[in-house]
């Protein structure tokens, strides 16, 4: 892969990949980490893609797996709290920080298929290949994740 | 949820000098090319102009090569060593003897010759018509 290639990609798919190491790891600090390392690993990797989607999810699985590392590693580095960190965001309402704090609250294990489903548009079948897991895991993680959410923003709406 | 979901989350961006940063990592510039024993035959060949990576020979540089054989390889201390015979143009090498010189890469890739003049001056000169980067051996033949 060519320097100039490798820049394409990085700035097309350097978002992705931060949210989906954010997402693994709950930590900006070390999603920005695993991104450099990803992104990395991009360049020097042989493998001819087929297309702009082979590199897209071939990132992210990457991301995923090296999420995944981190976390059994026990190594993270110093923790900024989530509400700090949603406050360095350019949110468009207060309600999206609110939304975003209680996505980033829910388990690691629904954060991620969460993400690829809703905001990377993948099917189940596709979600389930990028992230190892049966279909039927998916799906009952997709369905926990979106009852957990309703059940956190009904308790705020109350409580506003 | 998702239309919800997605405005939220396209607001979370990695911090674009991380990005810049793994780029420039990829970007690092070559380790300079010297070359030596250089053989320079002093025959005015200014219509002969090699021109590489389509360098415009009328661009008004300083001076004009023509490469009549070239090898590379790689020295001990890690540096691209080529070894070629070039026909120069010395009309232009004020106070050139035929002492000793040497050819470098500039930063912006062209090729700089140094030489000491007459009066024991260093003098440096753009080699316009061709730089350092990628001169195929096949070019030694034409």
């Amino acid at each position: 892969m060519t320097a100039e290639e490798f820049a394409g990609y990085a700035k097309r798919y350097g978002d992705t990949v931060y949210r989906v190491a954010l997402n693994c790891c709950k930590n900006a600090a070390d999603a920005e980490d695993i991104m450099q390392t990803v992104l990395l690993k991009l360049y020097r990797e042989k493998t001819e893609f087929e297309s702009d989607e082979h590199v897209k999810r071939w990132l992210i699985r990457v991301a995923v797996n090296e999420g995944r590392k981190l976390r059994s590693s026990g190594w993270f580095k110093r923790r900024v709290s989530l509400e700090e960190y949603a406050g360095t965001v350019d949110f468009e309402s207060r309600e999206d920080s609110e939304l975003f704090i209680i996505v980033m609250g829910l388990p690691e294990k629904y954060r991620v298929p969460l993400y690829l489903y809703y905001y990377e548009d993948y099917t189940i079948k596709e979600v389930a290949a990028l992230c190892r897991l049966k279909e039927s895991t998916v799906q009952t993680r997709l369905q926990r994740a979106r009852e957990r959410v309703k059940k956190a923003l009904t308790k705020q709406e109350e409580d506003s | 949820m998702e239309e919800r979901y997605k405005k939220m989350f396209s607001r979370v961006k990695a911090s674009p000098e991380k990005i810049q940063e793994v780029i420039a990592m990829t970007e690092q510039k070559k380790p300079r090319k010297i070359v030596r024993n250089l053989l320079v035959t002093a025959a005015i060949m200014a219509l002969a102009v090699l021109t590489v990576m389509g360098a415009n020979a009328a661009s008004g540089g300083e001076l004009f090569a023509k490469i009549v054989s070239y090898t590379e390889y790689t020295a001990e201390d890690g540096s691209e060593v080529m070894e070629m015979t070039i026909d120069l143009d010395d009309s232009k090498l004020e106070g050139f003897t035929s002492g000793e010189f040497e050819i470098v890469q500039g930063e912006d890739g062209k090729a700089v010759l140094t030489y000491t003049d007459e009066n024991g001056q260093k003098v440096s000169k753009v080699i316009d018509s061709f730089d350092l980067d990628g001169v195929p051996s096949e070019k030694a033949a034409e």
